[in-house]
């Protein structure tokens, strides 16, 4: 298996077929599908405990994963292959024709838990005003409106992980630990918030790894 | 707009927007959502009353609130609060479970006084913490049973 850095260097961080959020949805959705498939969980992958599977952030934010060593883009017909090769054997793929194609396909579309989950009216003018006050964000040298955006982007493209309470996010911004805070009931993200660092204080609902993001 | 001596199951935005002020008195209350409720621009009074579920994560009480003389029964989970411009009076109540206070931001005043924490309460923990309560115009605390500086999120 590839380590991290070599795949780095080969500029390997991207998602050739994902150009719109669509395509964005689909290739997460693919992914907790192959993690399924290899019988782990994408908070093991998200948090670095699946041993096949390997995440890393996009300069956007976006999550690119690794299935042995390899990126996945799922959207092609080779990589979905491989993925299922590895539970259904070489033969079966040969073997199973249009058939195998067709259950393929009908996996592939399958929607996630929060497929229709939106933002509550008044969220992201209340993430403005609440989380950025006092300056404590200052440390990331960015906007007020700029942060904000960027804040609100990193919650949307995580939304298919975001499960009814609360829900903390962490990780990395520019290198400085930042957590996000995403509140959802009924089906509606009903706040956001961003504070300084990373707690180790137990809390109560999901935490979600978003890694190292460049901002 | 005064409730007096009722038994409420739920209570929400859509029952309070458009008064200046909501005073409930002597009612037996299952929910009270307020959840994600910004600016909300009522004064709300909540007096002698047993509320088994008080929902006020990210709920900004614009116009103050003053919750007097009632039992709480559930864990509350106050994050993002705050953004007050009149005060936030606690007083006298009995929270059976532990009250989060998460990242409030109190613009005004908050006062907690004479209550019964039963499992304590975090207003005045967590310094250092990024979530840590900020007070622009100061708390007061008095008399309170239980702790009020728990370095806990829940308990």
């Amino acid at each position: 298996m590839r380590d991290l850095q070599s795949q780095l260097a080969i500029n390997d961080r991207d998602c050739d077929s994902c150009k719109t959020q669509a395509d964005w949805d689909a290739y997460y959705q693919q992914a907790r599908n192959t993690a399924s498939m290899i019988g782990d969980n994408m908070d093991d992958v998200d948090w670095g405990f699946s041993e096949r599977m390997s995440v890393v952030s996009d300069e956007d934010g976006h999550r690119i994963y690794y299935l042995d060593g390899e990126k996945m883009d799922l959207r092609q017909y080779s990589n979905r292959a491989h993925a299922f090769g590895s539970v259904f054997g070489e033969a079966l793929l040969i073997e199973g024709g249009g058939r195998f194609l067709k259950f393929l396909s009908s996996f592939f579309k399958s929607g996630g838990d929060n497929v229709g989950l939106i933002f509550n009216k008044g969220v992201t003018e209340s993430f403005t005003k609440h989380a950025f006050a006092g300056g404590r964000h200052a440390d990331l040298g960015l906007s007020v409106e700029t942060m904000a955006s960027k804040g609100m982007n990193l919650v949307e493209r995580n939304m298919h992980l975001l499960k009814a309470g609360d829900n903390t996010l962490i990780g990395n911004i520019n290198g400085i630990q930042k957590s996000f805070k995403a509140f959802v009931q009924d089906g509606k993200v009903m706040s956001v918030n961003m504070y300084p660092g990373v707690s180790n204080r137990v809390t109560q609902g999901t935490t979600i790894n978003f890694g190292n993001v460049t901002w | 707009m005064v409730k007096e001596n009722q038994n409420i199951y739920l209570l929400n935005q859509e029952d309070i927007k458009g008064h200046n002020t909501f005073h409930l008195i002597n009612c037996i209350i299952n929910t009270i959502d307020l959840n994600g409720v910004f600016e909300l621009n009522v004064h709300l009074v909540i007096e002698n009353c047993i509320i088994s579920n008080l929902k006020i994560h990210s709920c900004w009480f614009v116009n103050g609130l003053l919750l007097k003389n009632c039992i709480v029964r559930d864990y509350v989970d106050y994050q993002m609060g705050g953004h007050n411009r009149s005060p936030i009076i606690i007083e006298g109540n009995v929270f059976t479970s532990f009250f989060n206070f998460f990242d409030c931001q109190f613009e005004s005043r908050i006062e907690l006084n004479n209550n019964v924490f039963i499992k304590g309460t975090n207003l005045l923990g967590n310094k250092g913490e990024g979530f840590e309560n900020s007070f622009v115009e100061g708390w007061s605390a008095e008399n309170n049973v239980g702790r009020i500086d728990i370095n806990e999120v829940e308990v």
